[in-house]
């Protein structure tokens, strides 16, 4: 008499897929045109629509199979590029990538050694805690005109945005992080005459990690938020642009295909930072 | 009172805090007088809060005195150093570190031209000295608190330091992992003729590892009150320590001074401020006790009070 148990894996798993099913028939009956009533009977339907799905309906809201039938389209043939207003996905994606890359990284080579001085000085904490209260709350976005009339290049500028998001959380954390080492550690180290570098990297580091990581990571979340608005200010390349350039164009299903790329390249990004999050964490 | 040169001398010691309501601050021990010689193992006891601890890390170098100073070896004690090994009451591991990189990074601070190899040998024989062969590559958070403690013993030898330092290493330990780590460390004491000072609150534990146990009257102006001379002879055991003629006088001694006669000095004192020399407690002064070994020779002082007062 053995009953099948389901691990707490399998019935979330299962409950997704169960999820997932229901979206895609709420979706579906929304969107169906009105002549047909019931899931079963469309078949023939999405027949007729794949034919001539784009010229009958260009502003209309797609139906799954629709979106299904771009979405495959569209990554089969990710890096084409015909002109200005008509390139890949994969390089609209690349550019923004590469421009979060570049302003998240600045944004860490500063924001990490000023943290250290900061979190390991209550003189320089103390000095610079209004500026950082001050500028903090600025949405990012208001930089952008001080940015295209300074830097003069739509592309730096929107790295010079994403540069200054990045800098508040990785410097918050790193500050956090350093001042909060546990003293005991640091006792251990003096005990041992161990020299400034070495405690730098071999004690406070490894200390602040996680706390510096979970820093890293939020200002990598909110940056992939920014790239996608600066881009729709600034025109010309990216899956910001990409977004505006299809609403333009009225092809909602386009939109919707690049949010869905927004939504996975910005998973994509979380997770990598969860999983090196992980590597350098520990229990204490 | 030996006449050779102390290893340790700590002359005048005071610690005054700022009083945290903004009102007269606080001293929380002076006039602190003490030597320890090499090879002695010295306990420290006392009430909570007298400040045996603030002494602990002023020795260390992690704290300044107000007043007073500590020579080590003819020199001025002015910072950490690595001639003194600290046990930190929390053992105070690298949590990200293994318990030989632990040690290793100890090695390394004391010896930093040495290989990699030379590195890992020589932590690894501390290790196995604690009896941590086997869980070397284990972290921290894998251990037990016994399995910790010892890894910050290990931490704490491998650097051969002149001097070893501890803060109630043991007070987290149920009794019998404090046993046994207790008998490795008498082993390895009576090995190496390491110099330590140690802070207990347990009588027990003092009595069967220390030469001498320093008492400490309860704070403000705490001082060390008495000096007692464990006169239990070495080899020691656990198990038969306790029939000695010595043991009982010494345990009561020690005993009765946390019960009663701690409140007696410090700031209950007439003039809280005047200097003051420990008593010395040695059970050797005794005849009470009548010991039945041929060992132990009636002193002049025969029939004298257990307690005498001696310039310290
Ligand atoms: N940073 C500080 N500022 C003010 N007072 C302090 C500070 N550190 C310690 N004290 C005071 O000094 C006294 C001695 O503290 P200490 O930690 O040395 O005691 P202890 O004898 O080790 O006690 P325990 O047995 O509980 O460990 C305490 O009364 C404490 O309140
Ligand atoms: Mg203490």
């Amino acid at each position: 008499m053995k009953r099948m148990t389901l691990t707490l894996g399998q019935k979330s798993a299962l409950l997704s897929l169960a999820l997932f099913v229901v979206f895609l028939l709420v979706w579906q009956l929304a969107t169906q045109p009105e002549t047909q009533g019931l899931a079963a009977d469309v078949d023939p339907e999405y027949a007729a629509l794949m034919g001539g799905g784009t010229a009958s309906s260009a502003s209309s809201f797609p139906t799954p199979v629709q979106m299904a039938q771009t979405v495959w389209e569209r990554l089969s043939d990710p890096f084409y590029d015909n002109g200005p207003n008509d390139k890949g996905i994969g390089i609209q994606l690349a550019y923004s990538i590469a421009r979060v890359l570049a302003g998240f990284f600045l944004a860490a080579a500063v924001a990490i050694p000023l943290g250290f001085v900061i979190g390991n000085s209550r003189v320089f904490y103390q000095a610079l805690d209004p500026y950082v209260q001050l500028l903090k709350p600025i949405s990012p976005l208001a930089w952008m005109p001080l940015a295209l009339y300074t830097i003069k290049d739509a592309s730096a500028s929107s790295i010079f945005v994403i540069f200054i998001c990045s800098l508040w959380p990785m410097l918050i954390n790193t500050a956090h992080g350093v001042a909060n080492v546990k003293k005991e550690w640091l006792d251990v180290s003096r005990t041992l005459e161990v020299n400034p570098f070495r405690k730098a990297f071999r004690v406070i580091l490894p200390a602040a990690a996680p706390t510096i990581l979970a820093g890293m990571r939020i200002s990598m979340g909110i940056a992939w938020l920014v790239i996608v608005a600066a881009e729709m200010l600034v025109g010309g390349t990216g899956i910001g642009y990409f977004v505006w350039n299809e609403w333009n164009n009225l092809s909602i299903t386009n939109v919707l295909f690049a949010i869905f790329m927004i939504g996975v390249v910005g998973m994509v990004l979380d997770s990598l930072f969860g999983l090196l999050g992980r590597r350098v964490a520990y229990q204490e | 009172m030996s006449t050779s040169h102390p290893f340790l001398q700590v002359e005048n010691l005071a610690r005054v805090y700022p009083s945290p309501t903004g009102g007269d601050p606080v001293t929380v021990f002076d006039h602190v007088n003490f030597r320890i010689h090499k090879g002695e193992f010295v306990c420290v006891t006392g009430h909570s809060g007298c400040g045996k601890s603030t002494i602990l890390n002023i020795l260390a170098g992690l704290d300044a005195a107000t007043i007073g100073n500590v020579f080590m070896d003819g020199r001025e004690v002015a910072g950490p150093s690595l001639d003194r090994g600290v046990i930190f009451q929390s053992h105070a591991l690298m949590p990200w570190l293994t318990v030989l990189e632990n040690v290793s990074f100890a090695v390394k601070s004391r010896w930093p031209s040495r290989t990699k190899t030379q590195i890992r040998d020589h932590a690894m024989r501390y290790i196995e000295l604690v009896g941590l062969k086997g869980a070397e590559h284990k972290k921290p958070s894998q251990l037990s608190g016994g399995m910790k403690q010892r890894v910050g013993i290990a931490r704490a030898f491998s650097i051969e330091p002149k001097m070893l330092l501890m803060d109630e290493p043991f007070g987290a330990l149920d009794a019998l992992t404090r046993g046994v780590i207790q008998d490795e460390l008498l082993k390895i004491c009576a090995e190496t003729q390491q110099t330590v000072f140690m802070i207990t609150h347990d009588v027990d534990e003092a009595i069967l590892l220390s030469d001498k146990i320093m008492l400490m009257s309860n704070g403000p102006h705490a001082r060390i009150a008495e000096i007692v001379n464990n006169t239990l002879p070495r080899p020691r055991e656990r198990s038969a320590i306790h029939k000695h003629a010595h043991y009982y006088p010494i345990r009561t001694h020690l005993v009765d001074f946390l019960v009663s006669r701690s409140k007696l000095f410090g700031g209950q004192r007439d003039a809280p401020d005047a200097p003051s020399s420990p008593s010395v407690f040695d059970p050797e002064d005794m005849v009470e006790a009548a010991p039945a070994e041929a060992t132990v020779v009636p002193l002049p002082q025969a029939g004298k009070p257990h307690i005498h007062l001696v310039n310290a």
